[in-house]
Parts: structure tokens; sequence; C-alpha cells
């Protein structure tokens, strides 16, 4: 039991992993994509720079353009290389960005502010906050001494320079320019730099970086659960094909129930809705001369229907076996179908009982779709029998029990509702009078034809309709004794 | 999801319902809701005037209906019902079991 439980963890883990693995290769690639923009728009200020559209006062990126372009693209041709598929490349990719956004801090100063937001909103896209918390404090630091440094080389922002009274300034054009030929307190324009430039950036900041922090957070859990889920689903896909398995090995075996009974042919088709079903039929020899048939219909449809499905026929199953009258059968195997509890589900039922010497059907049905019948020379025709309450319903219920003759020669078909209530888009069903055209086209194939041709007109009129009832048919050609 | 509408009003220990649509296995659950709503209710008539079509599970959902009833000692009145609903209560031997109008 604790092997089995460590298993799923291990395998939750794994699914966990592998979904975030595939996310840190989508965002390798989008930091990947944010850091080729990065280098377009470098390449337009330098150019900007260079014929004079731009002109601040000091611009240290031109100097060391190679430089910065290796910086970039150097992570981006080793994730492409990677296929992003490294541990240390996220790290690689969004550290390099931020040196490269600082380093673009540093010249434009007051220009760009919200630069140092750009690597933390890129991070949060790993879904990992422990790594866009790492990314905040790397950021601050680094912008912090960008933003110092920049003070005195980079851009020069005027408002932070603090003059004498009396200072007169010769201006000609940008009032910085005026101020290259002053003498100003550095010390002054770093503290003022601090106070009215980078505290207010990290007020800016702060917001999104909390946000950015949520998003991860918020991301990895989704994740978490997601992987959960997943893996809920494949058990839950796994049990149910083992529940298939189970349930198709309760369909009789023919060649072996058969054996030695030359009287009668049998055939049958099922087409579960889901991947398990309510409908079942059933045929066993209850003693040399008798033959029990079954076609039964649990009302609702999945794995409770398959279970109740399960419960039935294995009930029916048994008293039958007992030697108990077909009326008998009916009427106890309902008593006890109605104390298992359950308030709303019941099933219809077909039973007969074939004496193989005489061709004489005793049969009950319980609310069950009535049967088709041909006799030898005739055609098919519906068989107007007289039809009980479900079986399941309520234990007071009593059955009434008739006989039919089978001629040597003649077919039977027991069936449930999915076959006459298959509807075409439009929900128009194809009911007993299809069912009985479809049979009168074929009627003196073999029953797997039969079966062959009914299924292939209840396709073509579904058409692109959904198949939403489980659909099961039994046929059973009586041969006669000998 | 079918659609498949139900209107409840309750007076008297009765609960007069009107049934709506396609009654199937993906919307059943709306009868049981309105069962659980009326715990008391003995009387059950349903007006089927629209109710087009009733699969297996929508039959479950009646059966519960005649449950609750027969506890009490109650009845249930099916009304308005079309020609396919009724060989569907006929076939599977509900008509001994409600009354219908």
């Amino acid at each position: 039991m604790k092997d089995k439980k460590s298993e799923k963890n291990k395998s939750v883990n794994q699914n966990t992993r592998d979904v975030f693995l595939e996310n840190e290769v989508r965002s390798n690639n989008v930091v990947m994509v944010g850091m080729i923009i990065a280098v377009i728009g470098i390449l337009i200020i330098c150019l900007a720079v260079k014929v004079g559209f731009y002109n601040p006062t000091k611009f240290i990126m031109g100097d060391y353009m190679i430089w910065h372009i290796i910086i970039l693209l150097g992570p981006v041709v080793l994730n492409l290389y990677f296929k992003g598929r490294k541990p240390w490349l996220k790290y690689l990719l969004i550290f390099s960005f931020i040196v490269i956004l600082a380093q673009l801090d540093y010249s434009m100063t007051y220009a760009a502010p919200l630069l140092i937001a750009i690597p933390v909103v890129l991070s949060s896209k790993y879904f990992s906050y422990k790594f866009t918390g790492f990314i905040i404090v790397t950021s601050v630091i680094i912008f912090f001494i960008s933003s110092m440094l920049g003070v005195t080389g980079g851009h020069l922002d005027v408002n932070l320079v603090w003059l004498p009274k009396g200072t007169v300034l010769n201006v000609d054009g940008f009032i910085v320019g005026a101020l290259q030929n002053v003498d100003y307190d550095t010390g002054l324009l770093r503290y003022n730099a601090l106070i009215y430039r980078f505290i207010p950036k990290l007020i800016m900041y702060a917001p999104i970086a909390v946000a950015c922090l949520s998003i991860a957070y918020t991301g990895h859990m989704m994740v978490l659960k997601q992987a959960s889920l997943t893996e809920e689903s494949v058990k839950m896909s796994t049990e149910l094909a083992l529940a298939s398995a189970i349930q198709e090995s309760v369909i009789p075996d023919q060649k072996h129930i058969l054996t030695g009974c030359s009287e009668i042919v049998v055939d049958a088709r099922v087409v579960p809705a889901k991947e398990v079903g309510g409908d079942f039929y059933d045929f066993f020899m209850v003693d040399k001369d008798h033959i029990a048939f079954v076609m039964a219909d649990v009302s609702g449809k999945g794995v409770p229907a398959s279970l109740y499905m399960m419960m039935a026929r294995s009930t029916i199953h048994d008293l039958a076996l007992s030697g108990l009258t077909p009326k008998e059968v009916m009427e106890e195997a309902n008593r006890r179908l109605c104390g298992n509890g359950l308030n709303d589900t019941f099933v219809t039922t077909w039973f007969g009982l074939l004496d193989l010497t005489t061709g004489v059907i005793r049969a009950v049905n319980a609310g069950h779709m009535k049967p088709v019948v041909k006799n030898p020379g005739g055609k098919y025709e519906l068989l107007n029998d007289k039809s009980g309450f479900v079986l399941g319903g309520l234990p007071e219920i009593t059955y009434d029990e008739y006989e039919i003759r089978l001629e040597p020669g003649s077919n039977i078909l027991l069936y449930t509702d999915g076959v006459t209530e298959t509807e075409n888009p439009v929900h128009d069903q194809f009911g007993v009078d299809g069912l009985l055209r479809s049979l009168r086209c074929h009627k003196d194939a073999d029953l797997d034809t039969l079966l062959e041709c009914v299924y292939k007109n209840l396709q073509d009129f579904a058409g692109t309709a959904p198949q939403f009832d489980d659909i099961t048919m039994l046929f059973v050609r009586y041969l006669g004794k000998n | 999801m079918e659609e498949f509408n139900i209107q409840a009003a309750y007076a008297n220990n009765t609960l007069d319902m009107i049934w709506e649509g396609r009654l199937r296995a993906d919307n059943v659950s709306t009868v049981f809701d309105i069962l659980k709503q009326y715990p008391d209710a003995i009387n059950f008539i349903i007006d089927a005037k629209d109710l087009e079509y009733v699969a297996s599970a929508g039959l479950g959902a009646l059966l519960a209906v005649i449950k609750a009833s027969r506890e009490k000692s109650g009845e249930v009145t099916l009304k308005n019902v079309s020609k396919l609903v009724t060989e569907l209560l006929e076939l599977t031997g509900y008509d001994r079991m409600v009354k219908c109008e």
C-alpha cells in the first residue's frame, strides 16, 4: 500500500517536473525574444545618437556596442544551441538581460525609469516564485549600482543639479549643455538621484514586483494542480479500461456454452456508448434441455450503470440456475435488487427460458423492449408481449409469465433501446419501424450478416449525431431437435 | 448538455411541476434538486406537455418521484403526456405506477 502511494507520488512529481521543464523552455524562448528586441532597440538608439537625432550629454553605450551585443547575443546563441533545455540557461539569459538593461539605465538615466521592471516581468513566466524573488532582489541591487554610477557617467538629469545662488548659465540650446562648463557638487547630485529618482523608481517598481511574484506563485500552484488532475485522469482512464475488460469478460462464451447444443445458433453485438455500459445480455444452459436468455438495460450510463449491471446479471444468473420458473426468477431478482438502497436505478429485463426439444419459450418482460420474431416463411414482427414494471424499481411488483413457440428455423431478436432510440442530428429516432425495415431487407441472411446490416443501417441513420446509449443485440435462431 | 427545464410550485403537500425538453442522464440532476427542495411533498403532478423525450436516466428520476410519493401514500399524476412518452411509459410498466390524465 505504502509502495503504491510512493509510486503515485513519484509519478505526480515526474509529471510536474515535465510540465515545469516544458514551461521553462518556452520561457527561455520568450526571454530570448525579449533580448533580441533589446539588441534591435540598442542598435536604433546608437544609430539615433550617431546621426545626431538623439544627443545625450554622455552616451557610453555607443563606445562598447560590440560588448553589449555579445552579452545579449551570447546567451541567445546558447539557448538556441541547447534548445532551452539546460537548467542554468534561465539564470544566464535573465542575468545578462539585467546587465544590459542596467547599462541602458546607466546611460539613459531618467529617460527610461521602468527598465528595472522588464526582467521581473519576464521572470514571472517561469512560474517559480523563488526565481522571481531572486530576480527582484538582483535587479534592485544592479540597478542601484547603475543608477548611482549613471549620475555622473550617463545622461545628466538637470533637475537634480544643485547650483549656488547667483550662478549664471550660458544657455545655447538644451539646458544640459550649459552645465558642461559649470562646477557642481556631484556628491549632492548622487544624493538627489537616490532620493528623487531611484526611490520613486522603486515605489513604481514595488507593485509590479509584487504582481509578478503573485503571477509566478499562482502559476506554480496551477501547474501543480493541473499535474495532479492529469494524474487522476490517467488513473481513471486505466481503471475504466480495466472495468471495460472485466465487463467484456462476462460476455457469454458462445463456443463453450453451446458445445454439443445443435438446436440453436446465437450471435450478438454490443457497442457501448462509453468505456463501460449498463446493457448486458446473457445466455446459459440451465439443464440439458433448457437454455436461458437475458437481455437487459440498466438506467443511466457509465460506471454506476456498469456496476449495477454486474450485480443484476449475477443475481438473475444465479436464480435461474437454482431451478426457479421465469416468473419466480424475476420476482426474486426484483426483490433483491430493490434492497440495494438505490433510489433511482433500475434495469429493464427480458428473461426467457427456451425448451430446446419443443421450441417453447417461457418468458417474462420487465419493462424491456419487445422482442422481434420471425417464423419460417414469415416476416419479422414485433412480439406484442405483456410488459411488467422494470426490475429493481418497487419490491412489491409481480410479473406475468407468457409462452411463445418457435418453429424450427425461427429467429428471435432481443435488443436494447439503444437500437430503436438511435437518433439522427435532428432528433428523429430509428424506432421499431426502422429496425423491422432493416431486418426485413435481409430476412434470409445469416445472423452475423443480419446484425451487421442492422448496425450499418443504424450508423447511416445517425449520421453525425453522437451515440448516447449503449447498443446491444442478441440474435437466436432455433433449429429444432435434429 | 441537452435542454431540459423544470418549473415547480408547492402547496398543500403537492408539488406541481412542469417538465420541458429532453430529460437525459446529463440533466437529470435538476429533478433530484427539486425533490430535495421539497422533502415534505406527498403528491406530485407533472405537466409533460412539452416533454419531448425521456431517457432511461429520466425514468430513474421518475422512479424516485414515485418512491417519494409511495412512502407517504401519495400519488403521482402525469398530465398532457405526448404519444412518444406514453409509449415509453407503457413499455416500461410506468403507466401502472402513475396516474395519466
